[in-house]
Protein backbone atom coordinates (compact mmCIF):
# COMPACT_ATOMS: atom_id res chain seq x y z
CA UNK A 1 0.00 0.00 0.00
CA UNK A 2 1.49 3.14 -0.93
CA UNK A 3 -1.61 5.43 -0.51
CA UNK A 4 -1.49 7.06 2.80
CA UNK A 5 -3.70 5.58 5.35
CA UNK A 6 -4.76 8.95 6.62
CA UNK A 7 -8.49 8.78 4.92
CA UNK A 8 -8.88 5.55 6.43
CA UNK A 9 -8.24 6.39 9.81
CA UNK A 10 -10.05 9.83 9.48
CA UNK A 11 -13.15 7.95 7.97
CA UNK A 12 -12.66 5.19 10.58
CA UNK A 13 -12.44 7.08 13.72
CA UNK A 14 -13.94 10.75 12.48
CA UNK A 15 -17.36 10.04 13.20
CA UNK A 16 -16.42 7.13 16.19
CA UNK A 17 -19.18 7.38 18.45
CA UNK A 18 -18.31 5.50 22.17
CA UNK A 19 -20.12 5.91 25.60
CA UNK A 20 -18.45 7.50 28.30
CA UNK A 21 -18.17 5.49 31.30
CA UNK A 22 -20.61 6.52 34.19
CA UNK A 23 -18.23 7.64 36.83
CA UNK A 24 -17.19 10.18 33.85
CA UNK A 25 -20.74 12.24 34.79
CA UNK A 26 -20.06 12.05 38.44
CA UNK A 27 -17.06 13.36 38.66
CA UNK A 28 -17.72 16.38 36.11
CA UNK A 29 -21.07 16.89 38.64
CA UNK A 30 -19.07 16.80 41.63
CA UNK A 31 -16.51 19.41 40.11
CA UNK A 32 -19.33 22.02 39.02
CA UNK A 33 -20.96 21.66 42.84
CA UNK A 34 -17.28 22.26 44.04
CA UNK A 35 -17.20 24.98 42.08
CA UNK A 36 -20.45 26.89 42.65
CA UNK A 37 -20.13 26.47 46.19
CA UNK A 38 -16.50 28.07 46.41
CA UNK A 39 -17.35 31.18 44.51
CA UNK A 40 -19.79 32.93 47.30
CA UNK A 41 -17.41 31.87 49.66
CA UNK A 42 -14.33 33.83 47.68
CA UNK A 43 -16.39 36.42 47.13
CA UNK A 44 -17.44 37.23 50.50
CA UNK A 45 -14.05 36.70 52.14
CA UNK A 46 -12.73 39.13 49.26
CA UNK A 47 -15.67 41.75 50.23
CA UNK A 48 -14.81 41.44 53.91
CA UNK A 49 -10.97 42.06 53.01
CA UNK A 50 -12.10 44.89 51.23
CA UNK A 51 -14.20 46.49 54.07
CA UNK A 52 -11.41 45.93 56.35
CA UNK A 53 -9.08 48.05 54.44
CA UNK A 54 -11.38 50.31 53.85
CA UNK A 55 -12.18 50.96 57.28
CA UNK A 56 -8.49 50.67 58.78
CA UNK A 57 -8.16 53.60 56.06
CA UNK A 58 -10.50 55.68 56.58
CA UNK A 59 -9.77 55.18 60.51
CA UNK A 60 -6.14 56.29 59.93
CA UNK A 61 -7.28 59.47 58.54
CA UNK A 62 -10.15 60.38 61.27
CA UNK A 63 -6.80 59.61 64.17
CA UNK A 64 -4.79 62.24 62.35
CA UNK A 65 -7.77 64.71 61.92
CA UNK A 66 -8.94 63.57 65.46
CA UNK A 67 -5.00 64.87 66.96
CA UNK A 68 -5.25 68.28 65.22
CA UNK A 69 -8.67 69.86 66.10
CA UNK A 70 -7.89 67.77 69.70
CA UNK A 71 -5.14 70.29 69.56
CA UNK A 72 -6.08 73.26 68.25
CA UNK A 73 -9.79 72.58 70.70
CA UNK A 74 -7.53 72.65 73.86
CA UNK A 75 -6.15 75.90 72.32
CA UNK A 76 -9.17 77.57 71.81
CA UNK A 77 -10.90 76.30 74.82
CA UNK A 78 -7.82 77.92 77.27
CA UNK A 79 -7.78 80.73 75.13
CA UNK A 80 -11.81 80.88 76.51
CA UNK A 81 -10.89 80.46 79.86
CA UNK A 82 -8.06 83.25 79.73
CA UNK A 83 -10.28 85.50 77.82
CA UNK A 84 -12.89 85.09 80.35
CA UNK A 85 -10.74 85.24 83.13
CA UNK A 86 -9.28 88.30 82.51
CA UNK A 87 -12.96 90.04 81.57
CA UNK A 88 -13.91 89.55 85.07
CA UNK A 89 -13.02 91.80 87.56
CA UNK A 90 -13.49 89.81 90.33
CA UNK A 91 -11.15 87.51 89.15
CA UNK A 92 -7.58 87.63 89.66
CA UNK A 93 -5.80 90.84 88.22
CA UNK A 94 -3.53 89.07 84.99
CA UNK A 95 -0.24 90.53 85.10
CA UNK A 96 2.26 90.30 82.76
CA UNK A 97 4.43 87.22 82.34
CA UNK A 98 7.75 90.16 82.23
CA UNK A 99 6.87 90.08 86.02
CA UNK A 100 10.73 90.99 85.65
CA UNK A 101 10.16 94.26 83.95
CA UNK A 102 7.09 95.23 86.69
CA UNK A 103 10.11 93.95 89.93
CA UNK A 104 12.27 96.57 87.86
CA UNK A 105 9.95 99.07 87.00
CA UNK A 106 8.52 99.05 90.44
CA UNK A 107 11.95 98.56 92.35
CA UNK A 108 13.00 102.05 90.66
CA UNK A 109 9.83 103.81 91.72
CA UNK A 110 10.73 102.53 95.28
CA UNK A 111 14.07 103.39 94.77
CA UNK A 112 13.69 106.88 94.41
CA UNK A 113 11.41 107.09 97.34
CA UNK A 114 12.81 106.02 100.37
CA UNK A 115 10.81 103.57 101.29
CA UNK A 116 12.02 100.18 102.57
CA UNK A 117 9.97 97.49 100.77
CA UNK A 118 10.49 94.64 98.85
CA UNK A 119 8.72 93.40 95.78
CA UNK A 120 8.76 89.68 94.87
CA UNK A 121 7.53 87.12 93.31
CA UNK A 122 7.06 83.57 93.25
CA UNK A 123 6.91 81.90 90.08
CA UNK A 124 5.68 78.11 92.16
CA UNK A 125 3.17 81.01 93.50
CA UNK A 126 2.56 81.42 90.20
CA UNK A 127 1.71 78.14 88.89
CA UNK A 128 -0.38 77.69 91.65
CA UNK A 129 -2.32 80.49 91.14
CA UNK A 130 -3.47 79.67 87.48
CA UNK A 131 -4.43 76.07 88.41
CA UNK A 132 -6.63 77.47 90.78
CA UNK A 133 -7.66 81.41 90.06
CA UNK A 134 -7.50 83.67 92.53
CA UNK A 135 -10.96 85.57 93.40
CA UNK A 136 -9.52 88.58 94.87
CA UNK A 137 -6.82 90.81 93.62
CA UNK A 138 -4.05 91.87 96.01
CA UNK A 139 -3.72 95.56 96.37
CA UNK A 140 0.00 96.40 96.44
CA UNK A 141 0.79 98.22 99.62
CA UNK A 142 4.61 99.29 100.32
CA UNK A 143 4.87 100.85 103.57
CA UNK A 144 7.92 102.61 104.83
CA UNK A 145 9.90 101.57 107.77
CA UNK A 146 8.82 104.08 109.93
CA UNK A 147 5.42 103.79 109.22
CA UNK A 148 4.60 100.26 108.39
CA UNK A 149 6.98 97.74 109.32
CA UNK A 150 5.06 95.01 107.44
CA UNK A 151 5.67 94.86 103.93
CA UNK A 152 3.56 92.97 102.08
CA UNK A 153 3.81 91.38 99.09
CA UNK A 154 3.19 92.16 95.57
CA UNK A 155 1.51 89.35 94.00
CA UNK A 156 1.94 88.95 90.65
CA UNK A 157 -0.05 86.55 88.91
CA UNK A 158 1.13 85.16 85.29
CA UNK A 159 -0.23 85.77 81.68
CA UNK A 160 -2.25 82.95 80.59
CA UNK A 161 -2.82 84.58 77.79
CA UNK A 162 -0.78 87.12 75.43
CA UNK A 163 -3.68 89.70 75.33
CA UNK A 164 -2.88 91.01 78.20
CA UNK A 165 0.40 92.01 78.99
CA UNK A 166 1.81 94.46 81.19
CA UNK A 167 4.09 97.86 80.26
CA UNK A 168 4.74 98.69 83.24
CA UNK A 169 7.25 100.75 81.97
CA UNK A 170 5.06 103.10 79.96
CA UNK A 171 2.21 102.92 81.95
CA UNK A 172 3.13 103.54 85.25
CA UNK A 173 4.67 107.21 85.00
CA UNK A 174 6.02 108.64 88.03
CA UNK A 175 3.20 111.38 88.34
CA UNK A 176 1.11 108.63 89.69
CA UNK A 177 3.69 107.91 92.03
CA UNK A 178 3.47 110.80 94.49
CA UNK A 179 5.89 110.82 97.80
CA UNK A 180 4.12 113.12 99.66
CA UNK A 181 6.40 111.81 102.13
CA UNK A 182 8.66 109.75 104.21
CA UNK A 183 6.06 107.63 104.26
CA UNK A 184 5.11 106.71 101.00
CA UNK A 185 2.30 104.50 100.49
CA UNK A 186 0.77 102.78 97.01
CA UNK A 187 -2.14 100.97 96.53
CA UNK A 188 -3.42 99.96 93.60
CA UNK A 189 -7.00 98.90 92.92
CA UNK A 190 -7.90 96.41 90.80
CA UNK A 191 -8.89 98.73 88.05
CA UNK A 192 -5.92 100.43 88.53
CA UNK A 193 -3.92 97.47 88.03
CA UNK A 194 -5.38 96.05 84.83
CA UNK A 195 -5.87 100.02 83.84
CA UNK A 196 -1.76 100.47 84.32
CA UNK A 197 -0.62 96.94 84.17
CA UNK A 198 -2.80 95.50 81.28
CA UNK A 199 -2.42 95.96 78.23
CA UNK A 200 -6.23 95.02 75.86
CA UNK A 201 -4.16 95.01 72.47
CA UNK A 202 -0.79 93.70 72.82
CA UNK A 203 1.88 93.84 70.11
CA UNK A 204 2.47 90.54 68.94
CA UNK A 205 6.57 89.75 69.60
CA UNK A 206 8.97 91.80 67.72
CA UNK A 207 10.82 88.03 67.35
CA UNK A 208 9.31 84.48 67.78
CA UNK A 209 11.65 83.32 70.21
CA UNK A 210 9.32 81.90 72.65
CA UNK A 211 9.46 83.15 75.89
CA UNK A 212 10.70 81.41 78.96
CA UNK A 213 7.45 80.53 80.26
CA UNK A 214 5.52 77.42 82.43
CA UNK A 215 4.29 74.15 80.62
CA UNK A 216 1.33 75.37 80.52
CA UNK A 217 1.95 78.61 78.69
CA UNK A 218 3.74 76.40 75.94
CA UNK A 219 0.61 74.86 75.27
CA UNK A 220 -1.29 77.59 75.26
CA UNK A 221 1.18 78.96 72.82
CA UNK A 222 1.16 76.29 70.75
CA UNK A 223 -2.22 75.98 70.52
CA UNK A 224 -2.09 79.47 69.27
CA UNK A 225 0.02 78.52 66.50
CA UNK A 226 -1.98 75.71 65.19
CA UNK A 227 -4.78 78.27 65.15
CA UNK A 228 -2.61 80.47 63.16
CA UNK A 229 -0.87 77.95 61.01
CA UNK A 230 -2.40 76.62 57.82
CA UNK A 231 -0.67 72.93 58.51
CA UNK A 232 0.06 71.30 61.46
CA UNK A 233 3.31 70.16 60.03
CA UNK A 234 4.46 73.92 60.29
CA UNK A 235 6.15 73.37 63.32
CA UNK A 236 8.14 70.34 61.60
CA UNK A 237 8.75 72.34 58.58
CA UNK A 238 10.39 74.97 61.15
CA UNK A 239 12.33 72.63 62.59
CA UNK A 240 13.69 71.63 58.92
CA UNK A 241 14.18 74.32 57.90
CA UNK A 242 16.84 75.38 61.17
CA UNK A 243 18.19 71.70 60.42
CA UNK A 244 18.92 72.62 56.64
CA UNK A 245 20.10 75.76 57.45
CA UNK A 246 22.49 74.15 59.87
CA UNK A 247 23.86 72.29 57.80
CA UNK A 248 24.73 74.51 54.84
CA UNK A 249 26.75 77.07 56.99
CA UNK A 250 28.62 74.15 58.29
CA UNK A 251 29.15 73.15 54.92
CA UNK A 252 30.27 76.97 54.17
CA UNK A 253 32.30 76.55 56.51
CA UNK A 254 34.06 73.64 55.28
CA UNK A 255 34.39 75.09 51.85
CA UNK A 256 36.06 78.08 53.61
CA UNK A 257 38.54 75.92 55.15
CA UNK B 1 -34.43 36.40 18.62
CA UNK B 2 -31.84 34.32 18.72
CA UNK B 3 -29.49 35.97 21.52
CA UNK B 4 -26.31 34.16 20.51
CA UNK B 5 -25.63 35.87 17.23
CA UNK B 6 -22.34 34.97 15.00
CA UNK B 7 -21.37 33.42 11.91
CA UNK B 8 -23.88 30.46 12.14
CA UNK B 9 -27.26 30.12 13.43
CA UNK B 10 -28.03 27.62 16.09
CA UNK B 11 -30.38 24.56 15.85
CA UNK B 12 -33.23 25.43 18.41
CA UNK B 13 -32.12 22.67 20.46
CA UNK B 14 -28.94 23.37 20.46
CA UNK B 15 -29.40 27.35 21.67
CA UNK B 16 -31.92 26.23 24.57
CA UNK B 17 -29.07 23.78 25.36
CA UNK B 18 -26.24 26.61 26.01
CA UNK B 19 -29.35 29.11 27.65
CA UNK B 20 -29.82 26.25 30.21
CA UNK B 21 -26.42 25.78 30.26
CA UNK B 22 -25.94 29.44 31.08
CA UNK B 23 -28.38 29.69 33.85
CA UNK B 24 -25.98 26.65 35.26
CA UNK B 25 -29.39 24.22 34.78
CA UNK B 26 -28.17 20.58 35.66
CA UNK B 27 -30.73 19.32 33.48
CA UNK B 28 -29.49 21.40 30.42
CA UNK B 29 -25.74 20.41 31.47
CA UNK B 30 -26.58 17.01 31.82
CA UNK B 31 -28.39 16.91 28.12
CA UNK B 32 -25.28 18.63 26.86
CA UNK B 33 -22.63 16.38 28.27
CA UNK B 34 -24.55 13.18 27.10
CA UNK B 35 -25.14 15.09 23.46
CA UNK B 36 -21.47 15.39 22.80
CA UNK B 37 -19.81 13.31 24.86
CA UNK B 38 -20.14 9.65 22.73
CA UNK B 39 -18.02 11.76 20.32
CA UNK B 40 -15.46 13.42 22.71
CA UNK B 41 -14.84 10.64 24.52
CA UNK B 42 -12.91 8.18 21.33
CA UNK B 43 -11.18 11.30 20.23
CA UNK B 44 -9.70 11.43 23.97
CA UNK B 45 -8.79 7.63 23.67
CA UNK B 46 -7.38 8.74 20.84
CA UNK B 47 -4.71 10.98 22.27
CA UNK B 48 -4.48 8.91 25.45
CA UNK B 49 -3.03 5.90 25.10
CA UNK B 50 -4.57 4.94 28.67
CA UNK B 51 -8.61 4.35 29.14
CA UNK B 52 -8.14 5.79 32.34
CA UNK B 53 -6.08 9.36 30.89
CA UNK B 54 -9.07 9.67 28.33
CA UNK B 55 -11.93 9.81 31.09
CA UNK B 56 -9.18 12.44 32.90
CA UNK B 57 -9.01 14.37 30.23
CA UNK B 58 -12.60 14.28 28.88
CA UNK B 59 -13.95 15.10 32.59
CA UNK B 60 -11.51 17.96 32.79
CA UNK B 61 -12.24 19.44 29.45
CA UNK B 62 -16.59 19.03 30.22
CA UNK B 63 -15.96 21.03 33.53
CA UNK B 64 -14.69 23.16 31.35
CA UNK B 65 -17.21 23.23 28.63
CA UNK B 66 -19.70 23.38 31.38
CA UNK B 67 -18.00 26.10 33.46
CA UNK B 68 -17.52 28.55 30.41
CA UNK B 69 -19.88 28.02 28.23
CA UNK B 70 -20.31 32.04 28.13
CA UNK B 71 -16.99 32.23 26.45
CA UNK B 72 -18.84 30.86 22.72
CA UNK B 73 -19.34 33.73 20.91
CA UNK B 74 -21.20 31.64 18.38
CA UNK B 75 -18.07 32.01 15.61
CA UNK B 76 -18.06 28.54 14.31
CA UNK B 77 -20.09 25.70 15.14
CA UNK B 78 -20.95 25.12 18.91
CA UNK B 79 -19.58 21.41 18.38
CA UNK B 80 -16.46 22.41 16.88
CA UNK B 81 -15.61 24.81 19.75
CA UNK B 82 -16.13 21.94 22.00
CA UNK B 83 -14.20 19.93 19.74
CA UNK B 84 -11.10 22.37 20.27
CA UNK B 85 -11.76 23.03 23.86
CA UNK B 86 -11.23 18.84 24.16
CA UNK B 87 -8.34 18.76 22.17
CA UNK B 88 -6.94 21.49 24.09
CA UNK B 89 -7.37 19.89 26.99
CA UNK B 90 -6.28 16.62 25.85
CA UNK B 91 -2.73 18.05 24.88
CA UNK B 92 -2.26 20.14 28.07
CA UNK B 93 -2.73 16.62 29.96
CA UNK B 94 -0.22 14.98 27.93
CA UNK B 95 2.14 18.24 28.42
CA UNK B 96 2.08 17.80 31.96
CA UNK B 97 2.37 13.73 31.85
CA UNK B 98 5.25 14.69 29.72
CA UNK B 99 4.19 12.28 27.07
CA UNK B 100 4.33 14.79 24.33
CA UNK B 101 7.98 13.86 22.98
CA UNK B 102 8.57 13.59 19.53
CA UNK B 103 10.64 9.70 18.35
CA UNK B 104 12.95 11.25 15.80
CA UNK B 105 13.65 8.23 13.88
CA UNK B 106 11.25 5.16 13.49
CA UNK B 107 14.04 2.36 14.54
CA UNK B 108 13.74 3.84 17.89
CA UNK B 109 9.22 3.64 18.00
CA UNK B 110 8.34 -0.26 18.97
CA UNK B 111 5.21 -1.18 18.76
CA UNK B 112 3.16 -4.52 19.07
CA UNK B 113 2.10 -7.12 16.78
CA UNK B 114 -1.26 -6.74 15.90
CA UNK B 115 -3.54 -9.07 17.88
CA UNK B 116 -5.53 -9.80 14.67
CA UNK B 117 -3.86 -11.64 11.47
CA UNK B 118 -6.99 -13.06 9.66
CA UNK B 119 -9.24 -11.18 7.34
CA UNK B 120 -11.68 -9.92 10.37
CA UNK B 121 -13.11 -6.40 9.49
CA UNK B 122 -11.03 -3.55 10.68
CA UNK B 123 -13.61 -2.06 13.30
CA UNK B 124 -13.05 1.10 14.79
CA UNK B 125 -11.71 -0.08 17.92
CA UNK B 126 -8.86 -2.17 15.94
CA UNK B 127 -8.09 1.49 13.88
CA UNK B 128 -8.57 3.39 17.67
CA UNK B 129 -5.97 0.52 18.71
CA UNK B 130 -3.35 0.76 16.15
CA UNK B 131 -3.31 4.89 16.93
CA UNK B 132 -2.24 4.25 20.36
CA UNK B 133 0.66 2.00 19.18
CA UNK B 134 2.05 4.85 17.52
CA UNK B 135 4.36 6.95 19.23
CA UNK B 136 3.11 9.45 21.15
CA UNK B 137 4.91 12.16 18.97
CA UNK B 138 3.70 10.53 16.41
CA UNK B 139 0.28 9.78 17.46
CA UNK B 140 -0.68 13.27 18.14
CA UNK B 141 0.64 14.74 15.13
CA UNK B 142 -1.11 12.19 13.02
CA UNK B 143 -4.49 13.02 14.76
CA UNK B 144 -4.03 16.78 14.70
CA UNK B 145 -3.30 16.68 11.07
CA UNK B 146 -5.37 13.37 9.47
CA UNK B 147 -8.12 13.13 11.90
CA UNK B 148 -8.53 16.69 12.99
CA UNK B 149 -8.08 18.59 10.62
CA UNK B 150 -5.23 20.75 11.68
CA UNK B 151 -2.43 22.41 9.37
CA UNK B 152 1.36 21.59 10.11
CA UNK B 153 1.37 25.67 10.79
CA UNK B 154 -1.52 25.15 13.81
CA UNK B 155 0.02 21.81 14.72
CA UNK B 156 3.39 23.70 15.44
CA UNK B 157 1.96 26.52 17.38
CA UNK B 158 0.47 23.99 19.38
CA UNK B 159 3.56 22.05 19.97
CA UNK B 160 5.61 24.78 19.77
CA UNK B 161 7.77 22.78 17.03
CA UNK B 162 8.40 23.82 13.60
CA UNK B 163 6.59 22.98 10.77
CA UNK B 164 8.79 20.73 9.26
CA UNK B 165 9.28 19.05 12.16
CA UNK B 166 5.45 18.18 12.02
CA UNK B 167 5.59 17.17 8.69
CA UNK B 168 8.51 14.63 9.59
CA UNK B 169 6.10 13.20 12.43
CA UNK B 170 3.60 12.39 10.15
CA UNK B 171 5.31 10.72 7.73
CA UNK B 172 6.64 8.65 9.95
CA UNK B 173 3.51 7.92 12.05
CA UNK B 174 2.01 7.63 8.41
CA UNK B 175 4.58 4.83 7.91
CA UNK B 176 3.97 3.35 10.60
CA UNK B 177 0.92 2.78 10.65
CA UNK B 178 1.26 0.89 7.28
CA UNK B 179 3.12 -1.25 8.57
CA UNK B 180 1.01 -2.19 10.66
CA UNK B 181 -1.94 -1.91 8.89
CA UNK B 182 0.29 -4.64 6.42
CA UNK B 183 1.23 -6.72 9.39
CA UNK B 184 -2.78 -6.97 9.93
CA UNK B 185 -3.25 -7.82 6.56
CA UNK B 186 -5.67 -5.03 5.56
CA UNK B 187 -7.65 -4.83 2.93
CA UNK B 188 -10.16 -1.77 2.53
CA UNK B 189 -13.32 -4.32 1.74
CA UNK B 190 -12.88 -5.38 5.14
CA UNK B 191 -13.55 -1.91 6.42
CA UNK B 192 -17.02 -1.36 8.29
CA UNK B 193 -17.79 1.42 5.89
CA UNK B 194 -17.53 1.35 1.86
CA UNK B 195 -14.25 3.71 2.04
CA UNK B 196 -12.84 4.37 -1.94
CA UNK B 197 -9.10 3.81 -1.19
Amino acid sequence: MTSPPDKLFRDGLGQYHKKAPPSAWDRIENNLDQKKNHFPWMKIAAGFILLIAASFMIWKQDQAATEVSQETSVGSELLAITSKQLADDNRESSVVSREEKVEDNLSQIIESNPVDATVTSSPQSKVSRLKSPVSNAQAINIKDKENTPSIEQIEIMTEQAPIAQVEAGSEISSHEIVAESKRTHFTYSVDEVNAKFTKQDPTPDATSEKKNTSGLQKVIDRAIDLTREESVLADLREKKNELLSFTILSEKRETNK
Amino acid sequence: MNQIQGAHSLPVNEEQLIKGCLRRDRIAQKQLYDTFSPKMYPLCCRYAKDPVDAEDILVTAFTHILERIGQYRGEGSFEGWIKRTVINEALNFLRKKRSMFLTTSIEEATYEMASHHDNDPLEEEDLLRMINELPPGYRIVFNLYAIDGFSHKEIAGQLNISENTSKSQLSRARVYLQKLLAERDYSPKHLPHDIAS
